[in-house]
């Protein structure tokens, strides 16, 4: 990929994948990682991308797989994140952060079917795609996790 | 504005605050400027279990949120060599006296690892430190996601034992050796066990689906 196009699409999407990768990391050092990662692969792909949605596209669903790898990896096994707040993610609202420590409290097959569908106004459809789930199972798991974060900030 | 609307509304305001940090920006923007050797180190780098840990390491230092474990450790033991200690593990403001299993891994890491039995039941504990000098900052993970597995023999019935599951594999086990796989966390494992020496020696891994 040309390094032009690489810089600007780095301009416009770092912070979109960082927040993918935090959402199904949990923590800020492997969401790191996943980030890096994830566009080390953009910068070797051969992909031909006709638009920059396709890109986006491309890259939410590497930073997602990046993501179940290493939380797959047998390291991964053996270590924790560490306790909540060490992992603030930078520039977080306190007075947000109900929501924001209710998604964390989602198991990751919820969180990022909810931060695809709340924050990157993806379909069903494509949250399937993105995800390799029946849309069936990303509708179930999008209610199921719409009724956790209602009764999380109920009781809070 | 209907609730679905609200929830979509706070979601997107509360990660909207959420940016990559200038020092992620500035590794991702600078890939290009890798030479080919450098990348692979780099995709090596970002992978690295050691960085992970020390990356870690650092921050909880630097955070001071630490548990502060008191013990002396065994010093320059080799890689591969383990061996039982007793440590006091300060959890949420209780003490713990707990037995841990001490192992020198490779790049010079030292892990303690067992378990605390709290009030919610038990949780598994690792520490994770440099193999340097006594004064060296331990650092404590608490709530592991997966202890290490095990085979247990009990009232004539083998089972192997993996972080919550306990699993009765004695019709697999025949002549002294037992395989076969098994479901954990919406992950498929194989195991292959064999009976060495008055105990079993048990390998896990990823299915493959290769048999």
């Amino acid at each position: 990929m040309d390094t032009n196009e690489y810089e600007r699409l780095v301009e416009k999407y770092l912070d979109s994948i960082y927040r993918v990768a935090l959402n199904s990391c949990k923590n800020q050092m492997d969401a790191e990682d996943v980030t890096q990662s994830t566009f080390l692969k953009l910068f070797e792909s051969r992909e031909h991308f006709e638009k920059d949605e396709n890109v986006k596209y491309w890259l939410i669903r590497v930073a997602i797989n990046e993501s179940n790898s290493l939380w797959r990896s047998a390291w991964k096994k053996r270590t924790v994140s560490l306790e909540r707040i060490l992992q603030e993610p930078i520039s977080i609202i306190p007075q947000k952060s109900n929501l924001y420590y209710a998604v964390q409290e989602l198991p990751v097959k919820y969180r990022q079917i909810v931060h695809l569908y709340y924050f990157e106004d993806y379909s069903i459809g494509e949250i399937a795609n993105v995800l390799k789930l029946s849309q069936t199972a990303v509708q179930t798991r999008l209610f199921r996790a719409r009724q956790k974060l209602k009764d999380y900030l109920r009781e809070t | 504005m209907s609730e679905e609307l609200e929830l979509k509304k706070e979601y997107k305001g509360t990660f909207a605050e959420i940016h990559a940090s200038q020092d992620l920006a500035g590794k991702v923007k600078d890939i290009p400027k890798l030479s080919k050797s450098e990348k692979g180190t780099a995709k090596g780098q970002i992978l690295s279990q050691k960085n992970r840990v020390l990356k870690k390491l650092a921050m909880v230092a630097a955070a001071s949120v630490v548990l502060i474990v008191s013990s002396n450790t065994v010093l320059y033991a080799t890689t591969g060599s383990t061996w039982l200690k007793k440590l006091v593990i300060i959890s949420n403001k209780k003490e713990y006296l707990v037995d841990m299993k001490g192992e020198v891994k490779d790049d010079n890491l030292v892990t303690y690892s067992g378990y605390i039995l709290g009030e919610s039941g038990p949780t598994a504990v690792m520490i994770v430190r440099e193999q340097e000098d006594e004064a060296s900052p331990m650092v404590l993970f608490t709530d592991l996601v997966i202890s290490s597995p095990e085979i247990v023999e009990k009232d004539g019935k083998l089972y192997l034992i993996d972080d919550n599951i306990k699993i009765d594999i004695t019709e697999d086990a025949t002549d002294g050796k037992a395989k076969g796989i098994y479901q954990m966390n919406d992950v498929t494992y194989q195991y292959d066990a064999q009976y060495v020496d008055e105990g079993w020696n048990l390998k896990i891994s990823q299915y493959t689906g290769e048999k």
